[in-house]
């Protein structure tokens, strides 16, 4: 029973890589547009999970595996014809699939009749075929004798394979006692059984078991069992099979041993498993990708949505090809070789996060320890200094291994989306293709977990809001089907996720009179187009000319902006009327520490991101211009930049004021504009740990996030987009925190936040 | 059917002298070697020095040789197995094999 | 001693990338630009491995394996084909015409070295 609990873990995690797998094929799947390698690689994935559930005695789930394999073996050999219909049903059955091993891995029964409506569903297609209506005995009797007479050629079900192989293993050598795995190596166990013929390809086990034997220290053991006598011996034929235990490093993945036996995989027998110490080390994590320490996306889906799994309207049936087009990627490719975690060890998440935090608060005493030291008498204690500077860095290091540890690729969201898109597209009868680009890119954990309902209300909103109707777009000269582009990228520090749609753009005439009937705007106010853009993002705004099915959902874009901006992260929209928009999400990599430049105003001290800044001047008188509205600029570098005096917005006494006698720090926001705060001084550069504001406070305009500085100060982290708005805003209504240095509520180490209700909502975030 | 050369020594021993190339198609000569040899000594030296090219067809020969010989009691020795040899009897697992049945 | 490789391509960057990694790798290289090239080559070369490309001109790649495999010397005489990852229909050609195996294009010299020891040793 230990075998089997201790690759329980493991089965679960494969099955929802393969659940993944074959949803993304099926979605993929569409009459008249067959990909075999995708239909085989679906009916690989669900033959492995009923491969699997079968050495764990899921009976339930393997007898259901079986209806699905059956209809899947049916297609790919042309026996059944790809319907929308049939898609939807395998979709379907695929959820089912999901639910039951959600229940496996609970162990908890799935309620009476879960698989009913969908196994009759399957076997419909069946019957249709052509083939006798299903006479068998039903697939749970079947289930239960644990016969299956298709599994002769059991290619799949690596975790039964790697209890047969183990058990094997024991057979063949049974006084061998399985020792302890050493720390920080794998062991593979091996039975390779070459069919006789296997040497008439010209392929040779000698060197096989050569190129096993260089991934690490192997034993190989040969069996002569089989051996006939030398009077019946046949020269060619071969007679010999192996078991090797392989003990590698855990560098060494499945593939790389599946490789070795490539050529002969449909001439010979073999099993493949793994041992791994017990988790105690973190070493190998710290340089693989951590992607298994969460379950994978497909198990949580949620349930598909009733009218999208039943296609009754003609617009689903035509426009349920929602399908990526040539950009997209296949997001879990190569998942088929994945095998057992090898090179990757799960590790408790809280495990973690005490490490982040720990690491962080040995940033702040590293911070500390410098401050001190800078009060040395210099030329001193030389050798304290380069110490602490080595130190510094070691820091540095291992804040980023800590984080990578945390990072994670955003293919676990976007892999979500088509299956969304398709839902869309068929409430809505549109036409959508989805491309994204960009799944690899890696940002922190909580950052990928929480993308998941900003990106899928956006998503939403291109398509019911965004998009026209094929008709439509057929009208206008655009393709019939709309393009929604999902894409992610690195951008100086931060993660920046934009959600394009070639759809009408935003409704300037409508978005306004929409935002005055409910009182958002002043009749009369004259907006910008940018800013009448953004007031999609304010509480309740809702353009569509009816409730749709899909903003029936309750969510706004204003919670999407709430979201994001609880990330730390902004929103933008730019569109244009006939083209288009496009949404910009930017976010930091991760929550949790940040390259900081410490600057003071006043008695206060700020910390601003050192990916915003760009210099920071002396300016000469000559660079100040004033502007009516007491809205200053400053001529740097050829370029007009607006001045923002931060002791004016925030209220602060005892500061400088002219920018001739401070400093200004010259900053760029992620879209490129460009800004100059007047600060008394830089004191210098600083990696802060950061501390919501907002868990331990409440949101501010202008900061992001606060933290504490190496003398024990709190400062807080300036959020430059934000003073940017609020600058803007302030100058713009001539009647905010511009002018008011003087009479601003006392609030000696926090700034005044602007909580003006209708400035506020007007911020774009 | 052809045979690789042996020479029958004075006591009654007889000597086959493995060529460099034993690939798959020497598998059968061979074999067909070893059965001769045996039908015509017990007592039946394989000279292995000069084997630069082996196929596991024609070590599973020798090991199948191997195993008869033990069964009738007759002597088999595989005389100074060349590097080519041991290696590829330690890549399949048959290094105590060959450590059993070899002679310098 | 040192194994015998033929690569056939009727590409010489090919060949010259081929024979490179594998000289590199302590293999001896001989070339062949089709597979008329080759079988003349053969007949007087006793190779370890023929690594063949499937696209060429005079003689094709299949046509190669078919021929060779017609020879009894060549039987089992281990054999590769260059192929691309699309061509899964291509591998099933190439086996059942007596490929040993076969190599991806594009692949890394690493891959390669690989590939050929698996076979070759």
């Amino acid at each position: 029973m230990d075998d089997l609990s201790r690759f329980k873990q493991t089965y679960f995690d494969e099955s929802a890589e393969l659940l993944a797998v074959a949803e993304a094929g099926l979605l993929r799947l569409a009459p008249g547009d067959i990909d075999m390698d995708e239909v085989n690689a679906i009916f690989r994935a669900v033959h492995s999970i009923k491969g699997g559930g079968g050495a764990f005695g899921f009976n339930d789930l393997v007898a259901f595996a079986h209806e699905f394999e059956t209809v899947m073996d049916g297609v790919r050999n042309a026996e059944i014809p790809v319907s929308t219909e049939l898609v939807d049903t395998l979709i379907r059955a695929n959820d089912v699939l999901a639910r039951l091993l959600a229940h496996a891995a609970d162990e908890t029964e799935a309620p009476a009749g879960t698989t009913d409506d969908t196994v009759a569903a399957l076997r419909r297609f069946l019957d249709r075929s052509g083939e006798p209506a299903d006479e068998a005995p039903p697939a749970a009797i079947q289930a239960a004798a644990g016969f299956y007479p298709d599994d002769e050629d059991d290619e799949a079900g690596i975790f039964g394979d790697a209890l047969a192989a183990i058990q094997a293993a024991r057979d063949d050598q049974p006084a061998r006692a399985a020792g302890p795995v050493p720390e920080g190596k794998v062991r593979w166990t091996i039975v390779f059984r070459p069919k006789a013929e296997l040497l008439l390809s010209g392929n040779e086990p000698t060197y096989m078991l050569r190129a096993l034997r260089r991934l690490g220290e192997a034993e190989v053991i040969c069996h002569l069992d089989r051996l006939p006598p030398l009077r019946d011996l046949d020269a060619e034929l071969l007679h010999l099979s192996w078991t090797v235990t392989l003990l590698a490093d855990p560098q060494v993945n499945r593939a790389q041993i599946d490789d070795v036996f490539e050529f002969v995989a449909d001439d010979c027998d073999i099993r493949i498993s793994a041992e791994a110490p017990p988790p105690a080390i973190i070493v190998p994590a710290l340089i693989a990708p951590v992607e298994p320490v969460t379950p994978a996306p497909a198990v949580n889906l949620p349930e598909p949505v009733a009218s999208a799994a039943a296609p009754a309207t003609p617009a689903a049936t035509t426009s349920g090809a929602a399908k990526p087009g040539d950009g997209a990627r296949r997001t879990n490719g190569g998942t088929d070789h994945a095998g057992p975690a090898t090179h990757t060890i799960r590790v408790d998440l809280d495990k973690i996060d005490r490490l982040v935090n720990m690491v962080g608060e040995m940033v702040i005493t590293q911070a500390m320890i410098a401050e001190h030291l800078r009060d040395l008498p210099p030329g001193q204690f030389q050798e304290l200094l380069e110490g602490l500077e080595g130190l510094a860095q070691h820091t540095r290091e291992l804040r980023e291994s800590v984080m990578s540890i945390r990072a994670q690729p955003v293919s676990s969201v976007f892999s979500r989306m088509p299956r969304l898109v398709r839902e869309c597209a068929a409430v809505t009868g549109k036409e959508v293709m989805l491309v994204t680009t960009g799944e690899t890119t890696e940002v922190d954990k909580t950052v990928v977990e929480n993308l998941v309902d900003p990106l899928t209300h956006m998503i939403r909103n291109s398509i019911d809001h965004g998009l026209e109707g094929p008709e439509e777009r057929e009208r206008v000269g655009k393709p019939r089907a709309g393009t929604v582009h999902l894409s992610a990228a690195h951008r100086s520090g931060r993660i920046v996720i934009e959600v394009t749609d070639d759809g009408r753009g935003i409704n300037r005439a409508k978005v306004l009179s929409k935002a005055i009937e409910k009182g958002l705007v002043q009749p009369g106010a004259s907006l910008s187009d940018e800013e009448i853009d953004h007031l999609i993002f304010l509480p309740g705004f809702s353009t569509a000319d009816q409730v749709s099915n899909l903003s029936g959902r309750g969510v706004g874009m204003d919670v999407v902006r709430r979201n994001i901006s609880s990330l730390g992260g902004r929103i933008g929209v730019y569109s244009t009327p006939g083209e288009g928009s496009r949404f910009v999400l930017s976010l930091p990599l991760t929550l949790a520490v940040l390259d900081g430049m410490v600057i003071s105003v006043g008695e206060e001290r700020f910390v601003l991101p050192l990916t915003n800044i760009v210099e920071s001047l002396r300016p000469k008188p000559a660079d100040l211009h004033g502007l009516v509205n007491k809205c200053d600029v400053m001529m740097a570098r050829g370029e007009y930049v607006r001045l923002v005096h931060l002791h004016r917005l925030f209220g602060i006494p005892k500061a400088i004021d002219d920018a001739t006698k401070g400093l200004v720090v010259l900053v760029e926001t992620e879209d490129g504009s460009r800004l100059g705060l007047v600060v008394d001084e830089v004191l210098g550069q600083q990696q802060v740990v950061i501390k919501s504001l907002e868990s331990n406070f409440r949101r501010l305009d202008g900061v992001a996030a606060a933290t504490i500085l190496g003398d024990g100060r709190v400062a807080l982290i300036l959020d430059v987009a934000g003073l940017r708005e609020m600058s803007r805003h302030g100058s713009g209504t001539g009647a905010g925190n511009g002018n008011a240095s003087g009479s601003t509520p006392p609030s000696p180490s926090l700034p005044a936040p602007a909580d003006k209700s209708d400035q506020r909502q007007r911020q774009t975030v | 059917m052809s045979l690789i050369k042996w020479t029958e020594e004075d006591d009654g021993r007889l000597r086959l002298g493995l060529p460099s190339d034993l690939d798959l198609p020497m598998a059968q000569p061979l074999l067909d070697s070893l059965r001769a040899a045996f039908k015509a000594s017990a007592d039946v030296t394989v000279q292995a020095d000069a084997v630069e090219r082996i196929s596991a067809a024609c070590i599973q020969a020798l090991v199948v040789a191997a195993r008869d010989a033990a069964e009738r009691g007759a002597a088999f020795v595989l005389a100074t197995p060349s590097e080519v040899l041991s290696e590829a009897c330690e890549d399949l697992g048959l290094a105590v094999w060959l450590k059993q049945w070899s002679r310098a | 001693m040192k194994k015998k490789v033929m690569t056939v391509d009727d590409s010489r960057t090919m060949r010259d990338m081929v024979s490179f990694t594998l000289r590199g790798a302590g293999y001896d290289v001989v070339e062949a630009a089709d597979g008329q090239q080759a079988m003349s080559a053969i007949a007087t070369n006793k190779v370890d491995l023929v690594i063949t490309d499937l696209n060429m001109p005079v003689m094709d790649g299949l046509t190669l394996i078919r021929k060779l495999r017609a020879i009894p010397a060549h039987r089992t005489l281990p054999i590769l084909m260059l192929t691309t990852e699309a061509d899964e229909s291509k591998k099933a050609e190439g086996r059942a015409a007596g490929a040993t195996g076969w190599i991806v294009k594009p692949f890394n010299p690493d891959k390669l070295v690989s590939v050929v020891q698996k076979v070759c040793g």
